[in-house]
This record gives structure tokens, C-alpha cells and sequence, in this order.
């Protein structure tokens, strides 16, 4: 992290707040904390990156993260220590347009894009995602009159192949939801025998209990109450076990937390969910506890989804 | 019912209730997302994000795709050996290498005092000359090319393109046993076989074993994920083998690596010389091929038809292919968009029923169109045995089996 002492005489002693607007530029007690981010960056002459272009990457930088906040120094001065500025700069150039800079790009990060393209789509559909984000981070299209770059909207916060993988996913789950590719396929409508249907969870209706759907009902609206209650963190955790299927590994990464933590707090999670939504069906509800055991087990031949078998055993 | 199953019991509707909420506020754009991966946010900021990305199922699908994408990267690539530099390995190694060091200069002084005439020299056979040639059937098929003799100059039959080319095929995700045998019995100079690894620039390392295609398959760790399925990694492959997923009683079935071997040294049947005479080739092509970015594919998965020309071929990323001439050209169909397909079994020359993880069971019956059939349940399917597009059993990998004989629309658990 780069670190300088700001001048106390400037300051006053004691940090004073600036407001961030879309107007903003470094003061001058900014100025050795610049040239320092700029020696870190080093980026090559080739580039063509001057340390004044380079200044006003690192602003819109500032900007585009405390817009409309007051910040202090000491504060702005940690977001630029966080900043990946070798990154930014090479965004700036390429963003520019200069040669050796596209060169260095398409040398470092062109094979990666493609692979993790690939990796995110398949290999045809991330083909195009891949040519149509390489396209914009050229800067194919233009308005009013001006080349807009995509690499002007890196700001330095991430990685830069952290920041293309993450466009290249937008892009592709908002295709996904736009067409619905995963819905039936083209055989499914041509064919009209075709036995081809969505995927839905076999659904156990020929029960002739006539509480069965009553008792679903409230085990749902206990559960969704109980989750309610359940912390942010908590709840990720649930959803990126139990909706996106990642394995205990990628989600300890994600969240920054071991693989054992993770596990132990998704049994933990689960554990009191139940609990909690026996509490509820038992004393709000007043069910006996063979009605309470019918819940569960409706609900286990509702959605047999047996995720927790199938994930520990990958897992 | 025990805690344990109530439990097991609240997965399906967890799965539910996660799934079904909506966010407040506007969803998180890319560069917030991509901070957020690599940690680059500060804590309130962190608390912000996870609070929209726990109702967002966009978002966390955006990420989900990222991990995968990360996940498939080349192994060696991620892989940074940062114990090597700890002190607490350091310091003994240095110790170590001192007294070796010391040890070593006192016996080489010792030695040089009393020097000793050279023990005899063995004669080392050259490489080439060890190894076996070709089974005369293979190395006078015209589907061979004449580098799987020596030439490095034949051109390769031109591929379809969504067949492994041949300058980029990738050789890791053939059946490793298969490939062992495929390479002793080839004398092909493969100086420049490719591993699928690259530099930073792109241009493909050396590979690692003396270009080794079987290289050892590491277990896939990742899910499917999301509906979402992103190819294995070009290094790695399903943890089970990747043949002979489906049944002994399947009209269909990959190349068992014990079969491939016997099949070399006896007079091959039409069929399995066509699937060996397709993996040579590609072996041949994987190894003489220049320096350039490879596919990334998951596991090769062989599916024999009834017709010894026609061939299907399971090509990771939910990518299928046909072939209808013994596999000397391919063609590539996308069924179901990153699936992971596992196995296949195909009782004629148009029909093929396809399994894989999440649920995953697809089946045509022209050889072209594909429908996405219900699953039993919602598990990974490693095999699939069939008599006809009306009749299967599937395998999940539990172990539980389920057959059809309405071509999917009623599946009964089968022992």
C-alpha cells in the first residue's frame, strides 16, 4: 500500500473531508501521492501515458467510487494504495488507443479472455461473447462522433482479468435470461411426441391427505419467515450452496472464509433454520408432532432435491 | 423422522425459497462484482454487496460463472508453490544443503586421493528402436495419416471445426489408458505435443512429463452449478474414468482400456479399429501439432453405434459430436449449452441418449434434434444403458437406477 504523510500545515492538522463530485481533482498535497502511484504504475514509455493523463485515471477512479461522498485524505489516500495502477494504466493507453499498449494486451489478456469466455459459455457462444467484448474494448462504437472505449470503465478497483471475466458473466446471464436457452430446446418444439419437458421436481400430488397441501403452506411461510431473520452472510452462504451449487472450497474463497467454516456454518445455518421452524409450527401453529413429522416429509416428496447428498459427496 | 432427515428434508425447499427472491435496489455492476471477487472492497462496502448478492440470483449467477471461468483455468497456471519461501522451510533446507555441501567437497577430496578406473560403459538402445510399430491394420489404414509413422510433413485430414483440429486438438481428455497404449505403439517424434498449458502470451508450454498425453486426471471439484455448466479444465476430468459409463448389457459403450489393449495385439474388429484408429490419429495430430492456443475440453467420451461408421463423441461444454465416417470427420451439435454430459449410449445410428450432472438426460432420435428429458430425480448421472429411444436405464452416482420405456416420461427406480 502506498502511504505518504500529508502536510499538517495543509491540513490543518487534522484531516479535512473533500467533497467528490464529478468535478473533482487532486489538491496540490495530493501531488507526491500521485507521483508515487504514477512510479508504481511504471508504465512503459511506449504507452504513451503521461503522468497528467495518468492523474486523471486515478481521479475518475476516486470519483467513480466516493461520488457524492465527503472523503478525507487519509481515506482517498487508501483507495489509491488498493488500486491495481499498472492495470489502470494499460486500461488508460489501451483505452487511447496507442499500439504497443493494444499489443501488450492482446499478448497478456486476449488468450485468457477467450479461455474464460469459453469456460463461462461453451465454446461457440463464448466465441461471440469474446469477439463482441473484445470489440467494445476497442471501442468499435461510437458517440457523438467520439470512440468509447469499455477499458473506460476500469477503474483499477480489481484485477483487470477479474474485471473482463465479470462482464464476460454479465453478459452471458443476461443473454441467458433474455433468450432462456436452458428452457426446452428446438426439438421439444418441433416434435410434437417429443417427450422432452421442463425440468421441475416430480411433484407427489396423488397424496390423498387433504392437509398435505395446508401443511406445505405453512411450513413454507415458516421457513421464508425464519429466513427473513437470518443474516446477509448467512443467507449467501445458503444460497451459494443450495441455488448456484458451488463447492464448499469456492465459496470459503469467495467469502473469504475456510472450507471447514464453511461447512460447519451451513450445518450450523441449517441446523437452526429447522429448529426455528419447528418452534414455529409446534407453538404458533399448534401442530402435534406427527403433524409436524408430516410436514417434513411432504415437503421432502415436494422437492426431493436431496442437494445435501448429492454436494457432500462432491464436496 | 430424525433431526438428520428433517434436515435433508428442508434441502429442496431451501433451494426454493433461496431461489425465488428478488432484490432490492439496482443489481450490482461488473466492476463491483469484480472488486468484490478479488476482496478489493472495503468491509462496508462488502456488507452491501452480500446483502444484494444474498436476494439476486443474477448476480450471484454472474459470480458463479466467474468462479467456474477460474476454475477451468490451466492448473500450473494457478497453481504458486509459496511454502517453498516460508522461513521455517527455508532455514532447515539451507541447513541441510550446508552439510550435504561440506560432506560432498571432504568426499570428492577424499576421492580425488585414490581415484578408481571407470566402471564399464552400457550401451543404451535408441528410443525409437524399443518401440513396437503399428498393427498392420493400423498402419496401412487409409484413415491413418502417415504421421503416425514418422512424418511430421503429412497434413492431417481437415476437421470440422468443432472437432479437436488437427493443430489444436487436446489430448488430455482421451481415456488415459487407451492413449497409454495408443503412445507405446507409436514411434511419433512428439518434441512438440502440446499440454494445453500456455504462457502468459499465449504460446503453449512444454508439457511438464516428456509430453506425456496421459497425463494424470485430476478429479473435477466444481458443480455444475446454476443451470450454468462450464467445461472442466483442459488438465483435469471427471473423477470416474470416461469410459465405460453405461452398462455391460448397453448396445453402446466406450472402449474399455483392458479391451483397446487386447484389441492391439489381435486382429481389431471393424468398430474398435475405427475408435482406435480415431484415437491414434488424434493422438498423432496432439502431438505433432505447433504452439497455439488448444481447446479446452473436458473428457473424451467415445459412444459406439450399432452402424461401425457412425460415431458419437461427448466434447465437454455440452458439446456433442457425430461422426459418420469411423470418426475421420466430426460434427459438432450443442445440445444443452455447458451441460456436463458424462455418458451416453446410442442402440442405433440416430438415436443417442446422453446423461450428466444436475439432472441432465437429453435423447435424439434423428441423429440432429435433441429433447431434454425430465429426470427421475435431480441427480449426477454417470451412466445410461439403451435398447431403443423408448428404453433406458440411467445410473446417478449414488448408485441408484432408474429405467424408462416410454423414452422418458416415466422413470421407476430398477435394481
Amino acid at each position: 500500500m502506498i502511504s505518504i504523510m500529508l502536510r499538517p500545515e495543509v491540513s490543518g492538522g487534522q484531516s479535512k473531508t473533500m467533497l467528490i463530485d464529478e468535478a473533482f481533482h487532486f489538491p496540490p498535497q495530493f501531488a507526491a501521492l500521485v507521483e508515487a502511484c504514477w512510479r508504481k504504475a511504471n508504465p512503459p514509455s511506449e504507452w504513451g501515458v503521461t503522468p497528467e493523463q495518468f492523474q486523471r485515471l486515478l481521479e475518475r477512479s476516486v470519483i467513480r467510487r466516493f461520488s457524492g461522498s465527503e472523503m478525507d485524505p487519509k481515506g482517498i489516500e487508501k483507495y489509491l494504495g488498493g488500486l491495481h495502477l499498472d492495470e489502470l494504466a494499460l486500461a488508460g493507453a489501451c483505452s487511447a488507443g496507442n499500439a504497443a499498449a493494444w499489443d501488450f494486451f492482446v499478448k497478456q489478456f486476449r488468450p485468457e479472455l477467450y479461455r474464460a469466455a469459453s469456460a463461462i459459455a461453451g465454446e461457440s457462444c463464448g466465441r461471440e461473447i469474446a469477439d463482441s467484448l473484445y470489440a467494445d474494448l476497442y471501442g468499435l462504437r461510437e458517440v457523438q462522433g467520439r470512440r468509447q472505449s469499455l477499458f473506460g470503465y476500469f477503474h483499477g478497483r480489481s484485477k483487470l482479468s477479474t474485471w473482463l471475466r465479470a462482464i464476460l458473466a454479465q453478459r452471458h446471464v443476461d443473454e441467458i435470461r433474455r433468450t432462456r436457452r436452458t428452457e426446452p430446446l428446438d426439438a421439444a418444439e418441433n416434435d410434437g411426441d417429443s417427450p422432452a419437458r421442463k425440468v421441475q421436481f416430480q411433484s407427489r400430488s396423488d397424496s390423498h391427505d387433504p392437509d398435505r397441501l395446508r401443511f406445505i403452506a405453512m411450513l413454507q411461510t415458516a421457513l421464508t419467515t425464519v429466513l427473513a431473520t437470518l443474516g446477509s452472510r448467512d443467507r449467501l452462504r445458503l444460497a451459494y450452496y443450495y441455488v448456484d451449487e458451488m463447492t464448499l472450497a469456492q465459496i470459503g474463497k469467495l467469502l473469504g472464509e475456510h472450507e471447514a467454516s464453511v461447512s460447519r456454518k451451513l450445518n450450523r445455518t441449517r441446523q437452526s433454520i429447522r429448529k426455528s421452524v419447528e418452534v414455529a409450527l409446534l407453538e404458533q401453529k399448534k401442530l402435534s408432532p406427527e403433524q409436524l413429522r408430516l410436514c417434513f416429509e411432504y415437503a421432502q416428496q415436494e422437492w426431493p432435491y436431496d442437494l445435501t447428498r448429492v454436494l457432500s459427496a462432491r464436496d | 423422522m430424525t433431526a438428520d432427515s428433517r434436515d435433508r428434508a428442508m434441502s429442496g425447499m431451501l433451494r426454493q425459497s433461496l431461489g425465488n427472491t428478488r432484490p432490492q435496489g439496482d443489481c450490482l455492476d461488473a466492476e463491483t462484482i469484480a472488486a468484490y471477487y478479488d476482496h478489493s472492497l472495503d468491509a462496508p462496502l462488502i456488507s452491501k454487496c452480500e446483502t444484494h448478492l444474498a436476494q439476486c440470483a443474477r448476480c450471484r449467477q454472474q459470480i458463479a460463472m466467474m468462479v467456474r471461468a477460474e476454475s477451468s483455468a490451466p492448473a500450473k497456471a494457478k497453481a504458486k508453490i509459496t511454502w517453498i519461501w516460508d522461513w521455517r522451510f527455508l532455514a532447515p533446507a539451507a541447513a541441510a544443503l550446508l552439510v550435504l555441501t561440506v560432506w560432498g567437497v571432504r568426499h570428492s577430496t577424499l576421492t580425488v586421493t585414490s581415484p578408481k578406473a571407470p566402471g564399464p560403459l552400457v550401451a543404451m538402445s535408441k528410443p525409437q528402436e524399443i518401440l513396437p510399430q503399428l498393427p498392420p491394420q493400423l498402419t496401412t489404414s487409409p484413415r491413418l495419416p502417415a504421421a503416425a509413422s514418422n512424418s511430421k510433413s503429412t497434413p492431417l485430414p481437415k476437421l470440422d471445426r468443432l472437432s479437436p483440429s488437427a493443430e489444436a486438438p487436446q489430448s488430455e481428455g482421451a481415456d488415459a489408458r487407451s492413449l497409454q497404449k495408443s503412445k507405446e505403439s507409436l514411434s511419433v517424434d512428439s518434441s512438440t505435443a502440446t499440454s494445453g498449458e500456455q504462457h502468459s502470451d499465449g504460446s503453449l508450454k512444454e508439457p511438464a512429463a516428456a509430453n506425456s498425453p496421459e497425463t494424470p486426471l485430476a478429479a473435477k471439484s466444481q458443480p455444475s452449478g446454476a443451470g450454468v455448466n462450464s467445461p472442466t479444465n483442459a488438465l483435469q476430468a471427471p473423477s470416474a474414468p470416461p469410459v465405460s459409463r453405461s452398462n455391460t448389457e448397453s448396445s453402446s459403450g466406450n472402449v474399455p482400456a483392458a479391451e483397446a489393449k487386447e484389441s492391439a495385439g489381435n486382429e481389431l474388429s471393424t468398430a474398435k479399429q475405427a475408435q482406435l484408429a480415431g484415437r491414434i490419429r488424434e493422438y498423432a495430430a496432439a502431438s505433432q501439432a505447433p504452439a497455439r492456443q488448444t481447446e479446452q475440453r473436458s473428457a473424451e467420451t467415445i459412444i459406439a453405434t450399432p452402424d461401425p461408421k457412425v460415431l458419437w463423441r461427448i466434447a465437454g461444454g455440452g458439446f456433442v459430436e457425430r461422426s459418420e465416417d469411423m470418426g475421420a470427420t466430426w460434427n459438432g451439435q450443442l445440445p444443452l449449452p455447458n451441460a456436463q454430459l458424462t455418458a451416453g449410449a446410442a442402440p442405433t445410428a440416430k438415436t443417442c441418449w446422453l446423461v450428466g450432472e444436475g439432472g441432465t438426460i437429453l435423447l435424439t432420435k434423428d441423429g440432429t434434434h435433441w429433447s431434454k428429458i425430465s429426470p427421475p430425480v435431480p441427480a449426477n448421472f454417470v451412466s445410461v444403458s439403451s435398447k431403443s429411444a423408448s428404453s433406458a436405464v440411467i445410473t446417478a452416482s449414488d448408485g441408484q437406477k432408474f429405467s424408462t420405456s416410454d423414452g422418458g416420461k416415466k422413470w421407476t427406480p430398477s435394481q
